[in-house]
């Protein structure tokens, strides 16, 4: 039901980031009308005060903006949605090097292995194309 | 002024002390947490809000009046425990409320036991006890009142069920009205929370906001719980 | 508010206690009938089937059960919605309606007035219809009746007297009612031993208030006996000054109770 939260970080601070993945990925795609306060607040099993937080960041940061009786809506701004995927995704990176890195693994390595994965999984995909 | 003050709030069975000087003053448009282990005295603080007992000492205010017939108008309770007339039918249970509380949005019920496809003509001794509590529930959230105590709401209750009763909580949030939740499950509940009051043998130990006891301690409300109260 | 209240406690109580009354009264009915029936008035009992005569066997005991039981489940019924709407579950309930305190006692009072008279009444009316079906057999109906209208005005009971005995007969019943509440109030206050505390309380005023109760008698009349219990005594003198004395009694009993119940349920509840 709920989204899970982690200790230590203030829940609106997670649902920000779990809106702004949600954003990125497309399920709430640019331009779109986003769900009522009360109902995303239902969805993500926190408090409507909560949610409001979240979301008045949010229209802060220019990711989302609301038209006073219509509701919140995702920007259509291309290039800001564009830098949004991109710090998602450098953030994601920065965790993989550092789960990577805590196995004892240096950067250069890391990279290689990346590589190396990348490249086994289209042999792999070859292999399957050649099957069908 | 909150809508809910103690001052000096004090309960004593002779030499039993279950409430010890309770300060607290809780404002509309917040979900509390009243957090403690059994027997800390959360249930003594809603009794006396209800005026099914007396302080010993000190006082406590509902919207700046002493417990009354008239701060009931204003208050929704949900005891931890079945209390409904069991010869009624849910009809005539609409009707009681209806009758004594002008807030009662008997819509709002109609809606909800109908999304749970709640039999309207079952008397209530028929239905299985969560099915009963879930009629209780809906009773409680459907008054439109400027506080909500929840005892317990949640415990002894399936995870389904559970997850019912916090989203019918959230979608009934109003900003004008305070919401009350007294329980020991903490982990379930901590994400609805805007503030919570840890209490132990009748003493406030902390009155914060959520996100602050989060911050500071860099834990979740459920582990600071454990920890602090962990021999309990 | 205290129309709803007492509207909500006479649905609660009526659900059990009228049934039980109509059954009453159709075992009255239904005794009456086969009495009659296996009565031999009219030399017609002979050629009944066996069956009659069993039922109406089992019919008299279920009669002569019946009017106890009656009075027994009412007394039940009435004590245990008290008990439950002011130290058991559905007191959360009702105490959190909001109403006064008052209000809760004085509903719950009239309620328990009104279905005791009913009690009485239905146990006279059984018996009523008992007599009234056997009287089918009896020749002249009307002369019947006329004889017992005329054996009550033998007693020579002045009017005035026998309302005051109607009355002294209300006002106890209304401060029995008083009685038990007050007595059940105060055993609340023993926690973990509620019924002994009741029942002591129960004992306990009962007896201080005959005590007085014999002082007043002894002081008020000196002619002849005046039986201190409040429940409704048979009294040996029809003055009116006695029956006066006996009404205010009863009143001031039911009021000194009702008070005492108030201010614990008010001031003292002990809900679990």
């Amino acid at each position: 039901m709920a989204w899970t939260y982690k200790a230590g970080i203030p829940i609106y601070t997670q649902i920000i980031s779990i809106i702004k993945t949600r954003i990125a990925n497309g399920t709430y795609p640019a331009g779109t009308r986003l769900p009522a306060v009360r109902e995303l607040a239902v969805d993500a099993g926190v408090n409507p005060n909560t949610m409001q937080r979240a979301l008045a960041e949010l229209e802060r940061s220019g990711i989302i903006y609301s038209i006073r009786t219509s509701g919140r809506f995702v920007t259509e701004d291309t290039a800001m949605l564009g830098d949004l995927r991109k710090s998602l995704g450098r953030e994601q990176i920065a965790a993989l090097f550092a789960s990577l890195r805590a196995l004892g693994m240096t950067e250069d390595e890391i990279v290689a292995a990346v590589q190396e994965w990348r490249r086994a999984g289209m042999a792999e995909r070859e292999v399957q194309d050649g099957n069908t | 002024m909150g809508i809910l003050d103690c001052r000096n709030l004090t309960k004593k069975y002779g030499a039993d002390t279950a409430l010890d000087n309770v300060n607290l003053e809780l404002i509309p448009g917040r979900i509390v947490g009243l957090l403690g282990p059994n027997g800390s005295g959360k249930t003594t603080l809603i009794k006396l809000c209800m005026n099914l007992l007396k302080p010993t000492s000190g006082e406590i205010l509902i919207d700046g009046m002493k417990p009354g017939p008239y701060t009931k108008s204003l208050v929704s309770y949900l005891p931890d425990r079945d209390i409904l007339e069991n010869w009624m039918n849910v009809l005539q249970l609409l009707d009681f409320y209806t009758d004594f509380y002008q807030d009662f949005d008997a819509g709002r019920a109609v809606n909800m036991l109908s999304s749970l496809g709640i039999d309207e003509r079952m008397p209530l001794r028929k239905m299985s006890k969560g099915t009963r509590e879930k009629v209780q529930l809906i009773m409680t959230m459907s008054r439109r009142a400027k506080v909500y105590l929840l005892d317990e709401p949640i415990a002894g209750v399936d995870p389904a069920a559970r997850d019912y009763i916090l989203r019918t909580i959230i979608s009934n949030y109003d900003p004008e009205a305070m919401v009350l939740i007294s329980t020991h499950l903490i982990a379930d509940v901590e994400s609805v929370l805007d503030e919570a009051i840890f209490i132990r043998q009748g003493r406030v130990d902390l009155f914060d906001s959520c996100d602050s006891i989060r911050e500071r301690t860099g834990l979740t409300l459920d582990e600071y719980f454990r920890r602090t109260y962990h021999f309990e | 508010m205290f129309g709803k209240v007492f509207k909500y406690e006479m649905k609660a109580v009526r659900r059990i206690l009228l049934p039980l009354y109509g059954a009453m009264i159709l075992v009255a009915l239904l005794f009456g009938l086969t009495t009659s029936m296996t009565t031999d008035f009219s030399g017609v009992g002979e050629g009944l089937p066996v069956i009659v005569d069993i039922a109406e066997i089992i019919l008299s005991m279920l009669f002569f059960t019946g009017l106890t039981a009656c009075g027994v489940i009412t007394f039940v019924v009435l004590i245990r919605r008290f008990y439950s709407d002011f130290l058991g579950s559905e007191g959360y309930l009702q105490l959190a309606l909001p109403v006064t305190t008052n209000v809760h006692l004085a509903a719950r009072t009239l309620t328990a007035f009104l279905w005791t008279l009913l009690s009485g009444v239905t146990a006279l009316l059984s018996l009523a219809v008992l007599v009234f079906i056997f009287s089918f057999e009896i020749q002249d109906l009307a002369g019947f009746f006329r004889d017992i209208l005329n054996a009550i005005r033998s007693l020579e009971i002045p009017p005035l007297s026998m309302i005051l005995l109607l009355l002294a007969g209300l006002a106890s019943c209304l401060s029995g009612i008083a009685h038990l509440y007050a007595s059940i109030a105060i055993g609340s206050l023993w926690s973990g031993h509620r019924m002994i505390g009741s029942v002591l309380a129960y004992i306990g005023t009962g007896f201080v208030w005959s005590t007085l109760d014999g002082f007043l008698g002894a002081a008020l009349d000196n002619s002849s006996d005046f039986l201190p219990f409040h429940i409704a005594g048979i009294p040996f003198s029809l003055e009116y000054s006695v029956l006066g004395a006996m009404v205010l009694l009863a009143l001031i009993q039911f009021i000194l109770y009702y008070i005492a119940a108030w201010l614990i349920l008010d001031k003292a509840l002990n809900l679990d």
